[in-house]
């Protein structure tokens, strides 16, 4: 059975999505159904992660040879990526069944459990997908169920957001399936290796050009780049908390490892970095990210809308690394992808605990509640130091593999973003804990609220010690991340 | 005289949709095509009925949702099959070059299972969506 | 915890004296570990060390912020309680107090015994967030508030440029450890550089102008964060660091002459507006500024000689200056006033304060038989090496501290008598006769402080230093210097009016141009600059879209003009059946521009519909029949779903289809031509090339053997089964977004 490890890894999530609709009216079998299915995928993972040492493992659907057939490829670039949406998926699975069933009426709480399963089925088929058709479904799954769970907000804006996603997202999609198609069309094959090969005697043809600029712009919109990245503040600023912890921790990361593989693996970087302008384009958006996702952060009133926009700088940490197109550089933004994965999913999650306990997430019903959740709040405090990049956190390590990679590229007007931009964080984090601890708590606060839930205090908690252990040794994410950069630049189809 | 149409329609519309699915394999049409075609039938139903009128006339709508989860299911499970024995998923048996039994152009293997699931799925997911667009329109006239 | 309100008796402060116990252990620990030290690997990835050692320099600098701490956490014990009592606020809060004290003392130590420069940062920074929680003690008041902020903000932001040079040193030495980064440094750029970087971050800790506007602010501080935040601790951190990487300043000269320069600034800027401060922390906390310039100066200075005045100085203004901070509490605590002009004869009534404040105040002024002369007179020593310049900035500077630190003594003690005087508690003025004691005893028996700096010196001087401060009853330089700052400091003292002039202009001066002022506007400005990008960020719908189709335009544009052009763009030929296509792509033409223009909703819906069924026809023009079946029954059931969803909305009103902005409706017009003219010109191009070669022959070839007849439902089923199995599943997300939407998760 360990042989079709790839297939299982992607098909027992999608398996359960008919599942949970199934049994619909048992709510806690569904919530059962879907932890099972992150469990699984979480153990798919783990075992391939330990068997990609030797080589890339190939598994053919349906028998049939590779660029006839669609194949899955799983190796050292995305054994990361697996890792991470299925650790998150697994923790927001513990963490949905009091916080969905807070947030969201017991009709339609089966049916976000559906969408989960389908999101998760659609983010590890994205990944361990060699075949470009095959990754824009697994696309197209991955945000149809989103918009679905965005809708399922408690307030009517998500609704709003939803829609303003569904739109955005959609042209995106479609600029990826253009990108493909024309890829497709000038080399007649849609599997990655067997379009690498033949990308290779296609040079200066105008159809392959617009191909990768199609192809990333439309995944541009997916991993949130600025200034494509307006639907992302609503979207995760509405989701119920169950969601948004998932899909700020799994999904745009997902998106830039498909950027990633789009890159280096398919169009290859002589292409992408050197022909054409990509990296150049990638280094400007990125500090323009980081410094406008950091200074609207600092000026959201809604810790969900504030931790989204910071979100947006993150990914600008991310893309910054990727951009350099050198070993250290995509290494940092691995790294970056694992820790900042972790860390936004605990913040994320502690946003829903105040959610749960208060109702809302506005910075001013925080006034004065740090005593009276000293969990939520130490974890808020311990994860927000790792989003500013204190050390000895998370933050730090990716930020400093970050900054040295920038140093040896020589890339001086980025680091001035990334220097300023975490300024920027420590003014959004610090107007959090100022609200906690330093203003009074309003007199009408009852004093017998309902207590945080143990199930989500330890998921939230799962990811801050997570974070915390990164940032003391950062030698597991470290090591995944180099190994990922050395799958991507080094072997080319892979 | 729509109405007898309509109430009507549904039946033919199986028959040519079962047709399409047994040719399927060796001409033209398959398990999506066929489901739409009745779709388009119990639309027409909706249309000149009612949803009150065509959920009346057609009981066997209510099944809709069942169909839809069952169908996918099937699907799924003519996909996933081949894992218990061993091969990747979406392997279909007989494999190539083997025997197929067939009647007429209808050939008995695991392909047809998956072209029923996908026509369970596609009369069921078309006939829940327009349920709900006519009764929450009925629902907000009320 | 129990909660017990103002009103009733108030316990024993058990955190505080927790705190106290941790402080005497931690003295006695520098006492004799002195030389111990160990390096764990940390985080071995980034090639970071957990590397402590206790030498010199830390010794001194673990010796004065453990003492000092010791006794000014027994004066807050009873200090905080009273605080608390006054402001009617519960005694639990201790619990918001002391935890950041002895958090802040660890820190102390722990940057005094680092030896990686990123954990250095940590420790500095750490320091930086304990400081802002205990500045920010009084929450209910604004300003306290505000300047806990503003001197977070200052020390934190410049703390980066700190990280900065740690990245720089690293990327050209490989490593973070100071030892072995003092030992390779060559002067060069980068050293220079790094060298600099780190010199901003500790001047901003030492509150040096021009960054010096958050000290007087952060006197909003309970009196014994003061005490030791502001005396011998938090601003001490900043020389602290100077002298543990000087060996790495002295590697530049411009860095040194900027030490000095700066440190002159602020021994004057603070010297000359400490002269007329009324309130008396305010009177402190320049003094605090000036003071410290004399440390960055001597610095600057360099060599054996000013570093081993450096550490002696520290050493001697953190015993007097926490010794002074405490007075003021004690004072303000007995009688309710903190200003000089409504304070006066306190001398009669608590004469023990009295006398032990004067001892601190002849320490700061460097009167004989106090530990404070030995601190002037090896500033003299060094002011006198380097050359008249300096000579001269020396004895300005002690005038100055002598003119001040008298006029706060006299001011408090003697003259008539004014305000009323409550009762001195013993815990608020025993630690103030504890230090002043200790400053006396070092007048006269000098040699176990003059080892202290010779130890901290020979650290940061990076070479032995012996220093040997005495008595001289001689005309030697040193003397006559001080002799001369007496003489013009007690004429300052006599005729204020020599410098009321000044002192104000400095004020105004300060008022108008100071770097306060650049404070402010940099935050409001950062808060405009956050409001526009959010106002611009929550735009319509269609400014977004336009947001991904304008650059994308724009990046195919460049793409296909970067490309050679010639020979490019074909112009094919029309034949045969093709002329039965023409007019079916006339009639998409025709229908998109009526979808376009259209402004009513049915039509645009009808107009979408013959896009479609003319597609349709056209795959099966080209010999796709399959494809146009399924084209053909989902455009039908499309157009129904339309004109169905199209009926639910609210009836249409023909003006409010008009985007009534002309600007936004040009600029839709706009972005829609732009990634329209894009598409055709790519799409243009890429018919123009060859096709390659397809997999679908080889599907094609293999179609039998899949037992089909028909390619498009073999790979459909078969070849591509699972991207099938896939898309139906999107079926499943579409039954559950309408149930969730239209009928609340109903699914019949």
């Amino acid at each position: 059975m360990t042989a079709h490890l790839p297939a299982l890894q992607v098909l027992v999530p999608l398996g359960c999505a008919p599942l949970c609709l199934l049994l619909r009216r048992f709510r806690t079998v569904t919530w059962l159904v879907f932890l099972l299915a992150a469990l699984s995928s979480l153990a798919c993972a783990v075992l391939l992660a330990t068997r990609v040492d030797d080589g890339p493992l190939h598994y053919e659907m349906g028998g049939w040879p590779a660029p006839y057939g669609i194949e899955f490829v799983v190796a050292g670039f995305n054994t990361p990526v697996l890792l991470v949406v299925s650790v998150v998926a697994v923790v927001a699975a513990v963490y949905a069944r009091r916080s969905v069933g807070d947030e969201v009426d017991d009709r339609r709480a089966p049916l976000v459990y559906t969408c989960l399963c389908l999101t998760l089925t659609g983010l590890l088929g994205l990944t361990v997908t060699g075949d470009v058709f095959n990754a824009f479904v697994f696309l197209e799954i991955s945000s149809l169920s989103t918009y679905a769970l965005i809708a399922m907000g408690r307030r009517r804006r998500a609704l709003l957001a939803s829609f303003r996603y569904l739109v955005i997202g959609t042209v995106g999609a479609t600029f990826v399936l253009i990108g493909i198609g024309f890829a497709y069309a000038v080399t007649g094959t849609l599997n990655m290796a067997d379009l690498a090969d033949r990308l290779t005697d296609l040079d200066g043809n105008r159809a392959l050009y617009a191909a990768v600029v199609f192809v990333f712009v439309g995944l541009a919109v997916k991993m949130a780049v600025f200034p494509l990245h307006a639907w992302l503040p609503a979207a995760y600023g509405e989701a119920p908390s169950a969601v948004s912890t998932f899909l700020a921790a799994a999904s745009t990361k997902v998106a830039i490892y498909v950027f990633c593989r789009f890159a280096f693996t398919v169009f290859g970087a002589g292409l992408v970095f050197t022909t054409m302008p990509v990296g150049e384009v990638g280094l400007l958006l990125a500090a323009l990210a980081m410094l406008v996702g950091s200074a609207a952060a600092c000026f959201q009133r809604d810790l969900k809308y504030l931790l989204a926009w910071s979100s947006v700088a993150q990914i600008g940490y991310i893309v910054a690394g990727i951009s350099l197109a050198t070993a250290a550089g995509v290494s940092a933004g691995y790294l970056h992808v694992i820790n900042h994965a972790v860390i936004k999913g605990a913040l994320f999650g502690a946003a829903g605990l105040l959610v749960l306990r208060l109702g809302s997430a506005r910075l001013d019903d925080l006034a004065g509640l740090g005593r009276r959740m000293p969990w939520t709040f130490a974890a808020i405090v311990v994860t927000g130091l790792g989003l500013v990049g204190v050390p000895p956190t998370a933050g730090f390590a990716s930020k400093w593999a970050l900054v040295s990679a920038l140093l040896d590229a020589g890339a001086w007007p980025v680091l001035v973003a990334v220097l300023a931009s975490s300024l920027l964080a420590l003014v959004y984090v610090g107007r959090i804990v100022e609200a906690a601890w330093f203003r009074d708590p309003p007199a009408d606060l009852p004093a017998d609220q309902p207590r945080a839930p143990v199930s989500m205090v330890a998921a939230v908690w799962a990811l801050v010690l997570l974070s915390v252990y990164f940032g003391i040794d950062a030698s597991l994410p470290g090591g995944l991340a180099d190994a990922a950069a050395a799958a991507l630049l080094g072997t080319g189809g892979a | 005289m729509v109405r007898v149409i309509a109430r009507l329609l549904p039946g033919p519309s199986l028959m040519f949709a079962a047709g399409l699915i047994a040719k399927g394999y060796a001409e033209v049409g398959d398990g999506f095509a066929a489901g739409v075609i009745v779709a388009l039938a119990v639309a027409l139903a909706y249309v000149a009925l009612g949803a009150a009128g065509a959920e009346a006339a057609l009981p066997a709508l209510r099944h809709a949702p069942k169909a839809a989860v069952g169908g996918l299911l099937l699907a799924l499970a003519s996909g996933f099959f081949p894992l218990l024995l061993g091969d990747p998923p979406v392997t279909h048996r007989p494999g190539p070059g083997e025997h197929v039994t067939t009647i007429g152009t209808l050939e008995l293997f695991t392909p047809l299972l998956f072209d029923l699931g996908v026509f369970l799925l596609v009369i069921g997911v078309l006939t829940v969506l327009l349920h709900h667009l006519a009764r929450s329109r009925e629902e907000a006239a009320r | 915890m129990a909660v017990d309100r103002g009103g009733t008796r108030p316990t024993a402060d058990r955190p505080g004296w927790s705190a106290c116990v941790i402080a005497v252990a931690g003295f006695a620990l520098c006492l004799f570990a002195g030389g111990a030290g160990f390096s764990l690997p940390w985080a071995p990835s980034l090639d970071l060390r957990l590397a402590f050692a206790l030498d010199g320099l830390a010794v001194l600098y673990g010796l004065l912020a453990t003492g000092v701490g010791a006794l000014v956490f027994a004066y807050g014990t009873r200090y905080l309680t009273l605080h608390l009592e006054h402001q009617r606020r519960p005694a639990v809060e201790r619990w918001r107090f002391w935890p950041w004290m002895t958090l802040f003392a660890v820190s102390m130590v722990g940057l005094a015994t680092a030896q990686d420069l990123v954990l250095v940062f940590v420790f500095f920074d750490l320091t930086a967030v304990c400081s802002y929680f205990l500045i920010g003690f009084d929450r209910a008041e604004r300003e306290a508030r505000r300047s806990a902020l503003m001197a977070l903000l200052v020390t934190v932001v410049a703390a980066v440029a700190m990280l900065v040079a740690a990245v720089l040193l690293h990327a050209e030495h490989g490593t973070f450890a100071i030892p072995e980064l003092l030992d390779r440094a060559e002067p060069s750029t980068t050293t220079t550089l790094a060298a600099a970087l780190l010199a901003v971050a500790a001047l901003a800790k030492s509150a040096q102008v021009p960054l010096h506007f958050w000290l007087p602010k952060a006197m909003a501080a309970p009196t014994p964060v003061s005490a030791y935040l502001h005396s011998a601790a938090m601003v001490a951190a900043g020389v602290l660091v100077l002298g543990r990487v000087h060996p790495l300043l002295a590697r530049s000269e411009a860095v040194l002459t900027g030490l000095v320069v700066v440190g002159a600034a602020s021994v004057v800027v603070g010297g000359v507006l400490a002269l007329r401060r009324d309130v008396l922390k305010q009177v402190l906390a320049y003094s605090t500024i000036s003071q410290y310039g004399y440390m960055v100066m001597l610095y600057g200075i360099g060599g054996a000689a000013a570093n081993g005045a450096a550490a002696f100085y520290v050493l001697a203004h953190g015993i007097a200056k926490s010794a002074l901070f405490m007075t003021a509490g004690a004072v303000t605590m007995a009688t309710g006033e903190d200003r000089l002009s409504r304070l006066g004869g306190l001398g009669r009534r608590v004469p023990v304060l009295a006398v032990a404040a004067g001892a601190a105040s002849a320490t700061l002024a460097a009167l004989p038989l106090t530990v404070g002369f030995f601190k002037d007179e090896l500033l003299f020593a060094a002011a006198v090496e380097r050359g008249p310049v300096t000579v001269v900035l020396a004895v300005v500077a002690a005038t100055l501290t002598f003119a001040y630190i008298g006029r706060f003594w006299i001011g408090l003690f003697l003259g008539p008598a004014r305000g009323s005087v409550g009762a001195a508690s013993t815990l608020l003025v025993a630690p103030v006769v504890v230090l002043a004691a200790v400053a006396v005893l070092g007048g006269v028996v000098v040699e176990p402080f003059a080892r202290l700096a010779e130890d901290a010196a020979t650290v940061s001087a990076g070479e032995p230093v012996t220093m040997s401060p005495g008595y001289h009853l001689d005309a030697r330089p040193e003397n006559l210097m001080a002799v001369a700052a007496w003489a013009l400091g007690g004429l300052l003292l006599v005729l204020p009016r020599l410098t009321d002039g000044l002192s104000r202009a400095f004020a105004a001066a300060g008022e108008r141009f100071g770097p306060r002022r650049a404070y402010d506007g940099t935050l409001r400005a950062l808060d405009r600059v956050s409001a526009a990008v959010h106002d611009r960020e929550v735009r319509d719908l269609r400014g977004s879209i336009a947001a991904v189709l304008v650059p994308a335009g724009l990046l195919i544009g460049v793409a296909f003009v970067a490309t050679p052009t010639a020979g490019a763009y074909m112009v094919g030929i029309v034949e045969g059946a093709d002329w039965v296509i023409l007019p079916l792509l006339a009639l998409v033409v025709v229908a998109t521009v009526v979808t376009a223009r259209a402004r009513v909703r049915l039509v645009v819906a009808l107009a979408l519909a013959v896009v479609g069924f003319a597609l349709a026809a056209l795959y099966a023009l080209v010999g796709a029949p399959d494809v146009a079946l399924v084209a053909v029954v989902v455009e039908t059931m499309l157009t129904l779903v339309f004109v169905a969803a199209l009926s639910r909305l609210p009836r249409e009103d023909p003006d409010r289809f008009v985007p009534g902005d002309p600007v936004r409706r040009r600029r839709d017009v706009f972005a829609a031509l732009l990634a329209g003219l894009a598409a055709f010109v790519a799409l243009w191009g890429f018919l123009s090339q060859p096709a390659a070669d397809s997999v679908s022959d080889e599907h094609l070839r293999l179609t039998p053997s899949a037992h089909g007849g028909d390619v498009v439902t073999v790979i459909v089923a078969d070849f591509r089964g699972l991207d099938t199995l896939v898309e139906i599943t999107v079926l499943l997300v579409a039954v559950v977004g309408v149930a969730t939407l239209v009928r609340r998760g109903r699914l019949w």
